[in-house]
């Protein structure tokens, strides 16, 4: 059994989810899903309980925050990192306030991202 | 983008960022070099810089820019600037003021400031002077000082969980950390299990990328550990130490490690307890006080709060007519639920009250500036000392009486105060004192202006009277010199030799007087020759809602101010002898002039044995009002009047009643 932690990336844009994917499996994580929108990640999270996942916080349909709200209903204890623009400062107050454990504003390094990781991954 | 739904905020924020930099460049040119002010007055103009460019103010933004450059230079020094500079830095300031000033008359700035922009980018590329040994009052190692002020403490040892104690915590950020607000957001969600958030600097709703670190003040029974852990595992926190707080009465919690020497306050022997009388002296410039606010306290326009007020008195007014068609009614049930009602709305305008009230130091703050500035261009040394400046007042009066204060000080640095040499040969301190002080009495709010300087003359005063025509010289050989005194508030009266730049355009002490008069104020004048002058201002509470007693007179209702009521009696006509040409008459041991308002007011006079009156006071004279009926004593809410009725001389506001009707105040001074 790998003891590599599990992450779910959840983007709209395909580029940030490929980007996302790629620095967190060079950091030694194992992605084990990917979801473009609120209903996709709420499925796969539920379908995959991984020990990680990385939600952008505008996505069309339902915005990140509320898909953090619903993921912690099925999971009080999931670790949830919020990716953010510059702007969207009271959403990601919103999303914290929702349960989400940590953000990161865009753009940000490979190095903020990995640590972000660290510390919120079960 | 437009941003122009910003620019209210933008230039009220800029403001309050101005004000706090010049009473830093004040504190620093009195106290020397202090790295956390000139830190705060970095950031201060910083912020400027930086929502100028965001709004889109190119000129505010290019000026804030080169300051900000220079007291970068200048907080890396470490000394305090010379003159020259610090002359440049409030040149700076004030020109900022001014586009701030241009920006909200026109909406954009047109005024050119590169002449200045070079000078000060001058002054930051020449190099530093010689740093003499004995320099550098700097902290090492550049802590900051923390000081809470002591209502503030009050105020948090108030709401302090019982068995907690008080610790301060405070956080640095790592550099070039994004978005701190939200950091200090999971900070607070970190440790809301475990403490309660009694303050913060900056106040969380106004943390900025531009802070360099965090300072909580936190009520909690946990361990230091416990509260250390969780906001080390925030990111972006580089550094975080927690200060035990002294409590007033109580020893610092064993559970704290020992306290480094920054830490907590250098106040805290000071019993927080303390009357507002014996509020702060902080006009001699004080260290920089880490601005601990509420964190529970939001911004509000003052526009919206005085549409508030007059929503709470129209809803009052109109429960006093649901009221009367209860009583009509005779519905008892309808009867208690509107008790209960009048009382939740007492309640409720108590807190609308509240709300409008600031502290006195909200204009305050600006004098300090103010007095240097004069005093430099009458070439005079002025120690100026402000007290009571928690005081807090409704405040619309504030924002009306600024211009009075800011005239009286002017008075007392231009006219009161001597010039060094006539100081030393009268044997007096060659520093005048000029003392401004705010403090309450019963519900009413003084405010003095107080200076040691030559007093009023009163044979100058008394030969200008004479010489405008003011006064007839037979009739002051009848007066006291109280009463000569008052010819300063007569319109055009000035014994100013010269006119100063600030606010010196003519505007007199009878422009001072009808101010505080309008307000539902008075002015008071003492003054000993060669000793000094004091100006007394005694300002209502709150000029919006006041108590008032209702009388009748021919059918029309009228209200006069409660404070100005001192009893009311039944006046025998037989009672009432004329002298001269005026009724006068005689109540125990005092003789007072009787006024009949239905006469006064165009009716006939009916003929009776015996009439209501309210003996009415104001400015220590007494009047007797003959009136048709009292109704009773109530609450009012007080609405403004026009120009014309204004001029009659005999109102000063007007109310709404119970019945809709409306119901004129009557200016007591007109009639005492």
């Amino acid at each position: 059994m790998s003891n590599q932690k599990r992450v779910l990336v959840v983007d709209d844009s395909m580029v940030m989810r490929a980007m996302i994917s790629d620095i967190l499996t060079k950091g030694g994580y194992q992605v084990v899903g990917q979801a473009k929108n609120g209903k996709e990640a709420v499925e796969q999270y539920t379908k995959l309980n991984p020990d990680l996942v990385t939600m952008d916080i505008i996505m069309p349909g339902e915005h990140g925050t509320d898909v953090v709200k619903k993921i912690v209903e099925v999971d009080k204890d999931a670790r949830i990192i919020i990716v953010s623009g510059l702007n969207q400062k009271s959403l990601v107050m919103q999303a914290l306030d929702n349960g989400a454990r940590d953000f990161l504003v865009k753009p940000f390094e490979n190095a903020e991202l990995l640590e972000a990781a660290h510390k919120t991954a079960r | 983008m437009d941003n122009s739904q910003y620019l209210d905020v933008f230039i009220e924020e800029s403001r309050e960022n101005l004000q706090s930099l010049n009473s830093m460049l004040l504190s620093m040119e009195e106290k020397g070099f202090n790295e956390g002010s000139m830190n705060e007055a970095f950031r201060a103009m910083h912020t400027i810089k930086g929502t100028a460019g965001v709004i889109g103010i190119p000129p505010i933004q290019e000026l804030a820019h080169v300051l900000e450059d220079l007291f970068d230079v200048l907080r890396k020094r470490g000394e305090i600037p010379d003159r020259s500079v610090t002359e440049l830095l409030f040149t700076g300031v004030d020109r900022i003021e001014r586009m701030l000033d241009e920006l909200e008359v026109s909406g954009s700035v047109q005024s050119s400031i590169k002449d200045l922009a070079a000078r000060i980018k001058a002054a930051v590329e020449a190099p530093a002077p010689p740093v003499p040994a004995s320099s550098g009052s700097a902290d090492a190692g550049g802590e900051e000082e923390i000081t809470i002020e002591p209502e503030e403490l009050e105020r948090m040892v108030e709401v302090l969980p019982e068995g907690a104690r008080m610790v301060i915590m405070s956080i640095t950020w790592t550099p070039n950390l994004k978005f701190k607000e939200g950091r200090a957001y999971q900070v607070s969600k970190a440790l809301a299990p475990l403490s309660s958030l009694l303050a913060s600097s900056p106040d969380m709703a106004e943390v900025s990328d531009a802070d360099e670190g965090l300072i909580l003040v936190l009520g909690t029974t946990s361990a230091d550990d416990e509260l250390l852990t969780p906001v080390r595992g925030v990111t972006g926190v580089a550094e975080v130490k927690l200060h035990p707080v002294a409590l007033p009465g109580r020893d610092p919690s064993p559970a704290a490690p020992a306290a480094p020497a920054e830490a907590p306050s250098e106040k805290r022997s000071e019993p927080p307890a303390e009357a507002p009388e014996h509020a702060v002296e902080n006009g001699e410039g004080e260290e920089k006080r880490a601005a601990l606010t509420n964190s529970s306290s939001i911004r509000v326009k003052s526009k919206l709060l005085d549409k508030l007020l007059d929503l709470v008195g129209e809803i009052m007014i109109n429960n006093i007519r649901i009221n009367q068609i209860a009583n009509d009614l005779k519905n008892r049930e309808l009867k208690q639920t509107l008790q209960n009602n009048s009382r939740l709305m007492g309640e409720m305008q108590d807190i609308v009250l509240r709300t409008r009230m600031v502290q006195v130091d909200f204009i305050f703050k600006r004098f300090p500036r103010i007095v240097r500035d004069l005093a430099l261009a009458n070439g005079k040394e002025v120690d100026f000392i402000m007290r009571g400046t928690d005081i807090e007042i409704d405040r619309s009066l504030l924002d009306d009486i600024g211009d009075s204060l800011v005239h009286l000080l002017r008075n007392a640095v231009d006219h009161g105060i001597e010039s060094k040499e006539e100081r030393v040969a009268k044997g007096k301190n060659p520093r005048g004192t000029i003392i401004l002080s705010a403090f309450q009495e019963q519900s009413n709010i003084i405010i003095t202006v107080e200076d040691d300087g030559r007093g009023l003359d009163l044979e100058k005063i008394v030969s200008k009277a004479i010489g405008k025509g003011l006064v007839k010289p037979e009739d002051v050989a009848r007066m006291d010199d109280r009463a000569k005194m008052q010819f300063v508030f007569l319109p055009n009266f000035s014994t100013a030799e010269k006119v100063s730049d600030i606010s010196g355009r003519g505007v007199g002490m009878d422009v001072v007087k009808t101010k505080i008069e309008g307000l539902g104020g008075f002015i008071r004048l003492d003054s000993t020759l060669g000793k000094g002058c004091k100006i007394t201002l005694k300002l209502p509470p709150s000029m919006s809602i006041i108590r008032a007693m209702l009388i009748e007179v021919n059918e029309e209702k009228y209200a006069i101010p409660l404070e100005n009521v001192r009893e009311t009696v039944r006046v025998p006509m037989s009672a009432i002898h004329a002298v001269i040409d005026r009724g006068m008459f005689q109540l125990r041991d005092e003789v007072l002039p009787v006024l009949n308002i239905r006469s006064e007011f165009g009716s006939p006079d009916g003929s009776v044995d015996e009439m209501p009156a309210v003996i009415v006071e104001k400015n220590d004279s007494r009047a007797c009002l003959l009136v048709s009926r009292l109704i009773g004593q109530q609450e009012i809410v007080v609405k403004n009047l026009g120009k014309d009725l204004r001029q009659t001389g005999y109102f000063s506001g007007a109310t709404i009643l119970g019945d809709g009707k409306v119901a004129m105040i009557l200016d007591v001074g007109a009639f005492t």
